[in-house]
């Protein structure tokens, strides 16, 4: 197996896959960078194209639009305040209040930076235990996922703000729009109307085009006739990063804690890069020790969530490599794009395609460099978007959005979906509802409900097998610590803040 | 480039169909077709969409362009083009158990038969039921027999009305099985993912899926859906040699076209299809290669019977899918 | 619009929405088939709906316990046309988008989206530096190198538009 290794590293050291490779990460920071297209969008349409490469060339190119792709998206989250792909949502926590503050060159280097670390730290965790981290994935049955989904649910508490109760709504409603299309398990049709376009239900897409993209439109045009206030002088020249080294060690545990949440989030097939950064991003609040400053533009929010999702691109090829699961539909095209190859994703993968696995690790190694070189450069011209006038940005932005949502699954129908989505968005801001627990709803509800009826169906069968499930009533018990704790911490911090309004 | 290329004739193309297109069938095809795929990038039908329209790109000389119009089964691509202008511009890949098993649970209202049906142009290869390595049974019977002396404990993990779930039907309805039957999950990665963990005793994957845990020793296969042994796996016998001669699942892929296409453009197209698959070694060596397909062309007529007789079969379930 | 009827209206609209979804839930058809079991495709739903119903309540409440601030103007109903005047800009943003989602299919994508950012740019730009001439160059420009890009490059379909057919 090791002397795979030096065969491995010459296949992609050849000028062809560099190419690739460099084409691939740019491509991808492009699609990610874009609000609506996505880095699976990225990965959908160059599949076909690498169907016809060598196998290393094919499966390096998909490889390098998955990392661009998942990083790009922190440059719309942080200078737009649209999550570029839904692995960046949580990436506008803090990246958009740093680049309101002026700090919009040090957030990008921070989001950059971190995006690198986090894709090398899931790259290592991927070569060396693989094998290990597999078995642990496979372990993940419905009891397990169906608890794993109540904690993540758990949550939305965490990230309401202030008003608990419009958090656990706005929640609600996004497990409620996910019950939309076919129902988990027996695929009965609900709430369709007997519409056809409805069977499929809603994507995941067009709710953040909807809520994010649409919403940015609609506060421009609120503030049209608005005084301009003071405009805030971006600084456009950075030096190196952005930020120096002493504040980049002040986030090594930061790093190495988003990163593992990021990992296993990979690892486990369905969950999606998503949740991983919002989950990174409450843990950091929770154990930081200024918590309040959370959301304010400190530099902590965007490592969390950057190093997190990144990180979960080494955790994601985990099981796709050793056990042929794709974790979510960006992988599942790898997938397709390795078994063209006749490289079967197995525990025989070393065994058989040994030259080829080495080959794949170098080229995730050589597109973090590639992605890091690009976008360190890039910086400064990404920022020059601040400079752009939004009245010239954000309609073209908008039409991006549409094709977006039309490339998605290719019909009208999902442009609708949009619109609607921008409405019910614009009736959430009036009704003071925050945004993100919809999203954390819409992504989980299913998932939870899906492993709930399947751990019903299987407590059916054998009752006393609740109890034979250590992790899950692990998870079980660390929900109900959590809630308890963030239910406390939550009325804390709405007083504080009521008590800071008031006085 | 080749893309490039596509898009330049792409362009002509559009610039030609500017003007109002008098097509006759006999210089058919004259512009792009535009083929619609109903499931996913990366999978199965996918592939076999995208094979089969690079190479007839080749034989008919005019751009076949592949997309992707994905959801509910293929359902949505199915409704959406059923009723598309029917000038052989447009065609639709899908696999024709999504659209017998849609009709017979009730996701869509129609059959093949709301489309002129082009060509069954290739199997998949094969569903297998398997169980893992240290189970104690070697052999369907076998397997019968353990569910009928403790019934309802052994899991048979499926796709609640998908064809794993059919399977399991047949079983229970025809041999008196009594599998404990649970949803694992409507793709097969993750069905054969619940029963390395234990999560599940029995469950059924198509083989592409299966091969590298069989031949590591984690798995056994206690035999193929598929109405004829693989010849890539001779030593898998099928189910119908065991003892259940109604468990057949068979995974076709097939072309179709809106219904009121012309006869001669269908025609056309079906005779080049077929041709390819029969007679185009490197369309055998790809399909073999990436799912370890054998070439299997039908023409309009064969391939009317068989979609015939698969639906009847599946409709015959009906009220079990609904 | 004050806080406490801001509240009051929400959990109103949200309650009857639970009302609504819970009603819809029943006619879910259950699955008969094999391997049924006691939770169905209308559990979740339903308990999601009284959930929602039960917060929605809670919103309700506080807002009638919450004192109404001094400074509430009473009896002032919504005004639809009133809005409309105070936010004309977004009411035409909402406009611009509807209308581009309508017209894509007959028109086609590249017209719509020309008319779109055109309009679109229109509203969001400053009253006193309004430039038609920007604004079109910008919408034709985007529109058809998007159009180029998309559909010739990386073959998605969008809507040619009926009218050319």
């Amino acid at each position: 197996m090791l002397a795979d290794i030096i065969p491995g590293l010459m296949s992609v050291l050849t000028p062809t896959v560099l190419f690739f490779i460099i084409f691939g990460v740019f491509v991808g920071i492009i699609f990610g960078s874009i609000p609506g297209l996505t880095a699976t969008m990225a990965i959908v349409m160059f599949l076909p194209v690498t169907y016809t490469m060598s196998p290393i060339e094919g499966v390096s190119t998909l490889v390098a639009l998955y990392v661009g792709g998942i990083s790009g998206g922190l440059i719309a989250a942080i200078l737009l305040n649209i999550p570029g792909t839904p692995s960046s949502i949580a990436t506008t926590f803090d990246g958009t209040p740093m680049a309101r503050k002026g700090e919009a060159g040090k957030a990008l280097g921070v989001g950059v930076v971190f995006s690198f670390c986090g894709t090398i730290i899931g790259l290592l965790v991927l070569v060396l235990v693989s094998p290990l981290l597999a078995a642990f994935a496979i372990k993940f049955g419905p009891y397990e996922y169906c608890t794993l989904a109540l904690f993540a649910l758990s949550l939305v508490i965490s990230l309401t703000g202030r008003d608990l109760v419009k958090g656990l709504i706005s929640g609600l409603l996004g497990v409620m729009l996910a019950t939309v299309g076919l129902a988990p398990v027996d695929s009965a049709k609900r709430f369709t109307f007997g519409m056809v376009d409805l069977n499929a239900g809603f994507s995941l897409l067009t709710l953040l085009i909807g809520l994010f993209a649409i919403t940015e439109v609609i506060k421009a045009a609120e503030d049209v006739r608005k005084p301009v206030t003071a405009k805030i002088e971006t600084n456009v020249r950075i030096k190196g990063f952005g930020f120096s080294f002493a504040e980049f060690w002040s986030q090594k545990l930061n790093l190495l804690r988003s990163s593992a949440i990021g990992i296993v989030i990979g690892i486990l097939p369905g969950i999606g890069g998503a949740i991983s950064g919002m989950l990174a991003y409450t843990a950091a609040k929770n154990q930081s020790k200024h918590p309040e400053k959370f959301g304010t533009g400190i530099m902590d929010g965007v490592v969390a969530s950057e190093s997190a999702n990144n990180a979960g691109i080494g955790g994601a090829l985990i099981p796709l490599l050793t056990l042929g699961i794709p974790g979510d539909a960006a992988t599942a095209m790898l997938l397709g794009g390795l078994m063209v190859h006749q490289i079967a994703p197995g525990p025989l993968i070393f065994d058989k395609s040994g030259v080829e696995v080495f080959g794949i690790f170098f080229a995730l190694a050589i597109s973090a460099v590639a992605m890091l070189i690009i976008e360190l450069f890039g910086i400064k011209i990404f920022i020059r978007v601040l400079k752009v006038p939004k009245y010239l940005l954000l309609p073209v932005i908008m039409v991006l959005c549409v094709i977006g949502a039309i490339g998605n699954a290719n019909r009208m129908f999902d442009v609708w979906s949009v619109m609607v989505f921008g409405v019910m968005g614009y009736l959430l801001i009036k009704a003071k509802i925050p945004h993100v627990p919809m999203i954390l709803g819409f992504i989980l509800g299913p998932i939870f409900e899906l492993n709930f009826r399947r751990a019903v169906q299987h407590a059916q069968i054998d009752p006393s097998g609740v109890f034979s499930h250590p992790i899950a009533i692990c998870f079980f018990v660390v929900t109900i610590i959590v809630v308890i704790f963030s239910l406390r911490r939550q009325r804390k911090e709405a007083a504080l803040l009521k008590a800071s309004e008031e006085s | 480039m080749k893309k490039f290329a596509t898009a330049l004739t792409f362009a002509a193309a559009l610039t030609v169909g500017a003007a109002p297109a008098a097509f006759a069938e006999d210089d058919y095809p004259s512009q792009t077709i535009t083929m619609i795929c109903s499931h996913g990038a990366g999978g199965d039908t996918d592939y076999n969409t995208r094979l089969i329209s690079r190479l007839l790109e080749k034989r008919l000389g005019v751009s076949v362009v592949v997309n992707n119009v994905t959801g509910a089964n293929g359902s949505i691509a199915l409704t959406q083009y059923k009723d598309e202008k029917p000038d052989g511009y447009t065609i639709v890949g899908t696999n024709a158990m999504s659209l017998a098993s849609n009709e017979a649970s009730g996701l869509s209202d129609f059959g093949y038969d709301a489309f002129e049906v082009i060509s069954v142009y290739g199997k998949q290869c094969g569903e297998n039921l398997l169980v893992r390595a240290d189970a104690p049974y070697n052999n369907l019977e076998e397997l019968i027999a353990a569910t009928q002396k403790d019934p309802d404990t052994i899991t048979l993990g499926v796709a609640m009305g998908g064809s794993s779930y059919i399977a399991g039907l047949i079983m229970q309805m025809d041999k008196d099985a009594k599998f404990a039957m649970v949803d694992a999950g409507g793709d097969g990665a993750e069905r054969m993912t619940s029963l390395l963990g234990g999560h599940i005793d029995v469950t059924i994957a198509p083989y592409t899926l299966a091969k590298e845990y069989i031949e590591s020793g984690k798995v056994k296969s206690l035999c193929t859906l598929m109405s004829d042994r693989l010849p890539a796996t001779p030593d898998i016998p099928t189910a119908r040699e065991s003892g259940v001669p109604n468990l057949m699942i068979d995974t076709l892929y097939v072309l179709l076209a809106p219904k009121g296409t012309p006869k001669e453009i269908v025609d056309k197209l079906s005779a080049t299809v077929v041709d390819i698959v029969n007679n185009d070694p490197e369309y055998k060596e790809a399909i073999m290669n990436f799912n370890f397909q054998e070439p299997y062309g039908l023409n309009v007529e064969d391939s009317i019977a068989r979609l015939k007789a698969q639906r009847e079969h599946m409709m015959s379930y009906a009220k079990y899918l609904q | 619009m004050n806080n406490k009827r801001n509240d009051l209206i929400t959990g109103i609209v949200l309650a009857l929405f639970a009302l609504w979804y819970f009603y819809e839930a029943l006619s879910i058809r259950i699955f008969a088939g094999m391997g049924k079991a006691v939770v169905n495709s209308t559990t979740m739903p339903k308990i999601w709906a009284v959930c929602l119903l039960l917060l929605a309540g809670a919103l309700i409440l506080r807002s009638l316990r919450t004192p109404a601030p001094k400074d509430a103007k009473s009896g002032s109903g919504f005004n639809l046309g009133a809005w409309v005047k105070a936010n004309y800009e977004v009411f035409l943003t909402f406009a611009a988008l509807f209308l581009y989602a309508a017209l894509m299919e007959p028109l086609g994508f590249i017209i719509s989206s020309i008319l779109y950012i055109f309009a679109q740019t229109l509203i969001l730009m400053d009253k006193g530096h309004r430039s038609y001439v920007k604004a079109l160059v910008i919408a034709v420009v985007c529109s058809v190198a998007s159009y180029a890009l998309f559909v010739y490059w990386l073959a998605v379909l969008l809507p040619v538009g009926a009218i050319f057919e």
